[in-house]
């Protein structure tokens, strides 16, 4: 079973709500002024000898859309990116209105043995249908 | 039909997983859990210890087997007590021996936050030392970038405006604010790469020991920038003890998180090509591998 749950933080627990939202947060504000200095990554050295993507290929770009809000082309060069963004997003809005309501709960995914099971397979095809994703979009 | 009491089980800083109730009775009986574990089900306000749960206080009791984990106080300086003396300490340790100290860690991530945030501010005077002596080496790069068939990249770079140097430093210091928070995320990463394999180190954990790892390997690198006077010499130096501070790293992450540094290795691999940082790690690879040849020949 997989499932989101509310509860108290246990002692020592590690604190999502503040450490993400500014890992985000700074990472965010870092990539956008990368963007603004006109500095190029070095291009995708797998794709240059083997003519297919790696796993990441497109992801720059991907953030050089999402920065100029072009979220739609941004989820063409990258749609697992394009979506990581937005967990990143939502989590950090979350967090944002959490720390507004001073909320004891916190949201937590609970798994048991059957649950993370099912996540590592869900991970597995993700990668995978990204990848065939990727294999048709950029190397068309 | 009503669901079945799912019961989360917490011990020290690290969450064991979601139970039902029949399991933890059990697990009390053949020492899996212990009466000190915390416990949360839903409608509670607060975690409280499983001895203090009134449908466990007979399994409680139960003398633990010795199956039980013994609660081993940590033998990590950096864990013991917060001080220059403790942080080289550890450094040490976890350079020459890390089997005897780190498998007893707790590596609660707080702890181990503050000690990747000491372990840059010890660096930044090296890299600040390095700008303004040896100032941009933007040349150089772009330089080697072309001898790599990167000419396009190499003329974007030289295209685009120099920073003032002051402008840099402070870019510097702030990336010391947000460096251990990326490292973090990288851990994150790490750590799904590890229950993808069905290793079971924790989250936290794995967090934790890769912010200690990454701070011992910065802190091993930070010499480098003293060789800032040759870019290729420090190229070359750089990359001939790529493989020894890789041995030191994975050694590091593989003891704190409880498996194997050659598993740790592959994960990381692995994470580095999900991530596409092998696009960038590969050219500096290759720039190193150069440099030490120039190096070489001269």
């Amino acid at each position: 079973m997989l499932r989101l749950v509310r509860r108290p933080a246990y002692p020592g627990e590690l604190n999502h709500e503040l450490v993400w939202p500014l890992t985000f947060l700074g990472l965010g504000a870092a990539g956008w002024a990368w963007f603004q200095t006109g500095w190029q990554l070095p291009g995708c050295l797998f794709m240059k000898w083997t003519g297919w993507p790696c796993l990441g290929c497109g992801g720059t770009r991907c953030a050089r859309q999402l920065a100029s809000l072009d979220f739609a082309q941004g989820f063409r060069f990258h749609p697992l990116f394009a979506l990581l963004v937005l967990g990143a997003a939502l989590w950090t809005l979350w967090s944002a209105v959490w720390w507004l309501r001073r909320d004891p709960l916190r949201l937590r995914l609970a798994a048991d043995e059957a649950g993370a099971r099912r996540l590592r397979r869900g991970v597995l095809v993700t990668l995978v249908l990204n990848w065939l994703w990727q294999c048709h979009y950029l190397r068309a | 039909m009503s669901e079945p009491l799912q019961i989360h089980i917490a011990r020290q800083t690290v969450q064991l997983g979601v139970f039902s109730a029949e399991e933890i009775a059990a697990g009390l009986a053949n020492g899996r859990f212990l009466p000190t574990d915390l416990a949360w089900t839903h409608g509670q306000a607060a975690w409280k210890p499983l001895g203090e749960w009134p449908q466990f206080a007979a399994a409680a009791h139960v003398p633990p087997s010795p199956a039980a984990e013994p609660d081993v106080a940590s033998l990590i300086p950096w864990e013991q007590g917060k001080s220059l003396g403790s942080f080289f300490a550890t450094v040490k340790l976890a350079i020459l021996s890390p089997r005897e100290t780190l498998a007893t860690g707790r590596f609660a991530f707080g702890d181990w936050l503050v000690f990747c945030y000491l372990a840059l501010a010890l660096t930044l005077p090296f890299q600040l030392f390095a700008l303004f002596a040896f100032g941009s080496r933007n040349h150089q790069v772009a330089g080697l970038m072309s001898q790599l068939g990167l000419a396009e990249v190499a003329q974007k770079m030289l295209a685009s405006p120099e920073p003032p140097l002051w402008a840099t430093a402070i870019g510097m210091v702030i990336g010391v604010g947000l460096a251990p928070l990326v490292y973090a995320l990288s851990g994150v990463f790490q750590s799904l790469g590890m229950k993808l394999f069905r290793m079971t180190s924790t989250l936290e954990r794995t967090v934790a020991a890769t912010l200690l790892a990454t701070s011992v390997l910065i802190l091993l690198a930070a010499p480098l920038q003293l060789l800032g006077f040759s870019f290729l010499l420090q190229m070359g130096v750089a990359f001939l003890t790529f493989v020894p501070l890789s041995i030191v790293y994975f050694r590091v992450l593989g003891v704190a998180t409880g498996t194997s540094p050659w598993a740790q290795f592959g994960i990381s691999c692995l994470v580095f090509f999900v991530l596409c940082c092998c696009c960038c790690l590969v050219p500096v690879m290759l720039a190193g591998g150069l440099g030490a040849l120039a190096v070489a020949a001269h």
